[in-house]
């Protein structure tokens, strides 16, 4: 049948062309690598990469591309932001999924997706209007610190309001997975909610919400403009909590108007791009075997 | 510690942290309602004027070249990103290529969706300057449709694998061929196909860092593929922190058109997902 | 499960493939949308010049293209990032002349930057007029080591400055984060110190000069450096806000005499800039930079701005190139180079 002769071939055409489209994403971003270790060549022949990562000058006018500075802010801000993130995530998280009716949850996991949504430039501006003022004149005072309210604090309560849906979603998730006879079984000996929450909950569900703070760390440590817009900007080695600091994409962001002017700073915000990515790979990838590995887990369920 | 004690504690505990999280949403929502809807209430027209000359220093007109950029970027990219997602997405199904195979794909696509935006944009701005062109609309519409892809193609492929075994069996059984039992097939997942649309969209439309390097600066109205274009968030970052006042209002104005454009297309999309599911799972024909 | 016939999964292939072409004639529709966008400009046939560049050029840049659009059919779009977005800008192509406020390095030279002066403006550090000191600063001044020593973080309340012991006196110095002329100008007035010195000694770095001063504006305490443009109002030459330059003492001996007291008004002061009083840096030329020398429309502009553009100068706060300089400058531009062969 010439019917079945087209139907046939237009198959095979269709497969051929989803495989081209496939291995034009990873041709894309093998692509992606190569021209940033090509660009960055440049500096990488002025100073080695122990030099560039850890010395603590930043003067591209007098050619000191010390990027230390840019990197312990960056974990500063996003070790202080799960830091504040995690706890009230995972009670959250805990209540919402155990003591919630679930009338009630459906709304609050709505509520958590839309958190979730917001794009990042709001939260900078909700940072300028809020969050700025309060560190100023409020919790510099208690602490006894002047502070311009742009820190390393203010970015840390940003960060924190975004890494919250990461992981409370993936927190319910996980320990909405467990069985509820393992549940029952526990209650049925006379124990409070709490303590099966602390003594199997936690344990059952823990690679889950381990995955779920590591992907909350990458996503804390890429999140760029929320945080440019409240940092201060300033490359200072070991930021206090309410001295500015910098991070990675801030540098980027703030000097990628100069990109073309002077080849080596080019060069040298470049090869920052570079470690941003490796570092961020690495963390999804991470993230993503512990993720599977729960799901492969519990498949006996 | 008394265990009933602990458990009252940690109760305590836990609505504290739930109404923190709660707190932090309204905080962020209602300052954008209070702060913009006070510039659109006292000047509506915000919304539809184009800036005028001396826009930056405090002069008139409003931000229109900021959401026709925007929605002039965010379609097309989305248009593309769907196109490219579907066959992505369909090719990751169980009948072109095997499981271990597909679950190795996924696992990179789950990947690429965790990288910051930043990394798309600093990659498409390399592209820029090494073929000595400028930052445009254009650029910027690549730039959001690789940025979505991940998003799209993930909750289509969710969607698709929620298909009910049977009707590929069915289709299968009486001799189509693997594409027409795909087409088939979307049909049921149609609505997980939408809202992962819709989703990519809301991401694309908020943001900044990504579209920042590779659209251009503009204060003017998108004029073509080539030339530059403004765009919500860009202007929000660009103008929030302003000496003159009403260029200040116009970051408000502009965030609270943002956020609301991107909470309906969120939950019209959890909407879909959720709601005609249950439609069409029952229906059985 | 009833039966499914063949026909009804071919009308559904149908129904799919229809959709499909519907989805696809859309596309269509919306991207040839976007063609007639950049048609219709292209049919108008109007060449665009396309201007970025520094802060400080910015207000004048406009007002030039404003007058100069009434008189030619030309689009000229000018847009804002900084000194140092203006050269990458022109370099890559995306702008045909850009706006620098500072001179430009020797980096940029050997990239082949093109440059001529047409206007000149100035750098003052700003501060707050609920300032502790503030009666104190306006009569003795502050000396260009007392503004170096601020800037660089060896002093830390404003009391230690005139020997006072007061409450709540820290200085807060705000610096800038991006590539700014000023910036640059200012590091090196205060003893040859670069744009970074300025950053790590600062307390916070924002983006440009309008956060300077809403910074400044919002900080009692606060000190910054601003181009002229957001000190004095542009209409009534009057100080803007709670936002008051601070007065040099320029010979140094801790009192503001008569002729160094002239920040009370912006024609005074630019009168000041102009006969070199105030001191030259971080008094500056600002250039119009290209990427190679200038032609074409791009030239005809420039040449305006160096003849007809320089009477809009005063007006809008700004100073003229002396007349024999400004002759220099209009013949490098028509040589197209800066070299006297």
């Amino acid at each position: 049948m010439r019917k079945q002769n087209t139907r046939g071939k237009l198959d095979k055409a269709i497969k051929c062309l989803m495989a081209i489209i496939v291995s034009e994403v990873f041709i894309f971003f093998a692509a992606l690598l190569v021209m940033l270790i090509q660009r960055s060549q440049l500096i990488l022949s002025r100073y080695t990469v122990w030099e560039l990562l850890f010395s603590s000058e930043w003067d591209p006018d007098k050619g000191l591309y010390g990027f230390l500075p840019a990197v312990t802010g960056t974990f500063f801000v996003t070790v202080l932001s799960l830091l504040i993130a995690i706890p009230i995530s995972i009670l959250s998280a805990v209540y919402i999924s155990e003591y919630m009716p679930s009338a009630v949850k459906s709304y609050f996991q709505a509520f958590i997706d839309v958190l979730a949504g917001i794009p990042s430039v709001v939260f900078g501006l909700c940072a300028l209007l809020v969050l700025m003022p309060f560190t100023r004149d409020v919790i510099g005072p208690l602490f006894g610190v002047k502070t311009t309210g742009m820190c390393v604090f203010t970015a840390a309560l940003v960060l924190a309001a975004m890494v919250f849906p990461v992981i409370i979603s993936i927190t319910v998730e996980s320990l909405g997975i467990l069985p509820v006879g393992l549940k029952e079984q526990f209650l049925s000996l006379g124990a409070t909610k709490w303590q099966l929450i602390e003594m199997v909950l936690f344990r059952a569900a823990g690679p889950g919400i381990i995955s779920g703070i590591i992907l909350g760390f990458g996503r804390a440590f890429g999140e760029t403009m929320a945080v440019v817009m409240v940092i201060g900007n300033k490359n200072i080695l070991i930021p206090s909590l309410f001295s500015p600091g910098q991070t990675l994409p801030g540098i980027i962001v703030g000097s990628f108007n100069e990109m073309m002017s002077v080849p080596e700073h080019q060069s040298a915000l470049i090869f920052i791009s570079l470690v941003l990515f490796i570092i961020v790979l690495f963390f999804n990838i991470l993230a993503n075997i512990i993720k599977n590995r729960l799901k492969s887990r519990w498949r006996y369920e | 510690m008394n265990k009933y004690v602990k458990e009252s504690i940690f109760k305590v505990l836990m609505v504290i942290s739930v109404f923190i999280v709660i707190a932090y949403l309204v905080m962020i929502v209602g300052i954008n309602v209070v702060k913009g809807g006070i510039v659109l209430i006292k000047n509506p027209a915000v919304v539809v004027t184009a800036p005028g000359p001396k826009y930056l220093l405090g002069g008139e007109g409003g931000i229109l070249h900021a959401i026709l950029g925007s929605i002039l970027m965010v379609v097309p990219s989305t248009c593309i990103s769907c196109a490219a997602s579907y066959l992505i997405a369909l090719f990751l199904q169980v009948d072109y290529i095997k499981n271990k195979l597909s679950n190795k794909l996924r696992v990179v696509f789950d990947v690429l969706w965790g990288i910051p935006s930043i990394i798309y944009g600093i990659f498409i701005l390399n592209i820029l300057i090494i073929t000595n062109r400028r930052g445009s609309l254009g650029a910027g519409i690549i730039t959001l449709a690789l940025l979505q892809m991940p998003v799209i193609v993930r909750y289509m492929d969710e969607a698709l694998n929620s298909v009910p075994n049977g009707i590929r069996e069915s289709a299968y059984s009486l001799g189509a061929t693997r594409l027409e039992t795909a087409i088939a097939a979307t049909k049921y997942a149609l609505p997980g196909i939408i809202a992962g649309v819709l989703m990519g969209m809301g991401r694309a439309m908020g943001d900044a860092a990504s579209v920042i390097f590779t659209s251009g600066a503009g204060n003017s109205m998108p004029k073509g593929l080539s030339k530059s274009a403004a765009s919500l968030p860009v202007l929000i970052f660009q103008q929030a922190n302003s000496f003159y006042p009403s260029v200040r209002e116009h970051a408000y104005a502009a965030s609270f058109v943002l956020i609301f454009i991107v909470i309906i297309l969120n939950t019209v999309s959890r909407l879909c997902s959720k709601h005609f599911q249950k439609f069409t799972l029952g229906s059985g024909k | 499960m009833s039966t499914i016939s063949i026909d009804k999964i071919y009308k559904d292939v149908l129904i799919m493939k229809k959709r499909i072409v519907c989805l696809f004639l859309l596309i269509c529709f919306l991207l040839s949308i976007l063609a007639s966008c950049s048609e219709t400009t292209d049919r108008s046939v109007r060449p665009t010049i396309r201007i970025s560049g520094a802060w400080a050029l910015y207000p004048m840049m406009v007002v030039w293209a404003d007058e100069y659009m009434k008189t030619h059919d030309i689009d000229v779009e000018v847009t804002a990032g900084g000194a140092g977005k203006g050269i990458s800008d022109v370099f890559s192509n995306q702008s045909d002349i850009g706006m620098v406020s500072r001179p430009l390095k020797q980096e940029e030279l050997e990239q082949g930057a093109f440059y001529v002066a047409v206007a000149k403006d100035t750098v003052v550090s700003i501060i707050n007029e609920n300032n502790p000191v503030y009666a104190d600063i306006m009569k003795k001044g502050l000396s260009r080591e007392d503004l170096r020593r601020i800037f660089l973080g060896e002093v830390s309340r404003w009391g230690e400055l005139f020997g006072k012991n007061i409450e709540n006196d820290e200085i807060i110095v705000y610096g800038r984060a991006d590539s700014s002329g000023a910036a640059s100008v200012w590091a090196d007035f205060l003893g040859g110190y670069t744009e970074a010195d300025l950053q790590n000694n600062s307390d916070s770095n924002v983006s440009g000069d309008q956060p300077m001063a809403n910074s400044v504006q919002e900080n009692a305490n606060a000190i910054g450096f601003s181009n002229v443009n957001y000190v004095f109002d542009p209409e009534t030459g009057e100080h803007i806000e709670s936002i008051r330059p601070v007065p040099i003492d320029l010979n140094d001996n801790d009192v503001l005499d008569d002729d160094e007291n002239f920040y009370y008004n912006k024609s005074v002061f630019l009168k000041n800039v102009a006969n070199g009083k105030y001191p030259s840096p971080p008094t500056r030329e600002e250039y119009l930079v290209g990427n190679g020398p200038f032609e074409g429309h791009v030239k005809d502009f420039v040449i305006w701005i160096l003849e007809d553009g320089q009477s809009f100068l005063e007006s809008n706060g700004y100073i003229g190139l002396v007349e024999n300089e400004r002759k220099k400058e209009l013949e490098y531009l028509i040589k197209g180079s800066r070299y006297t062969d």
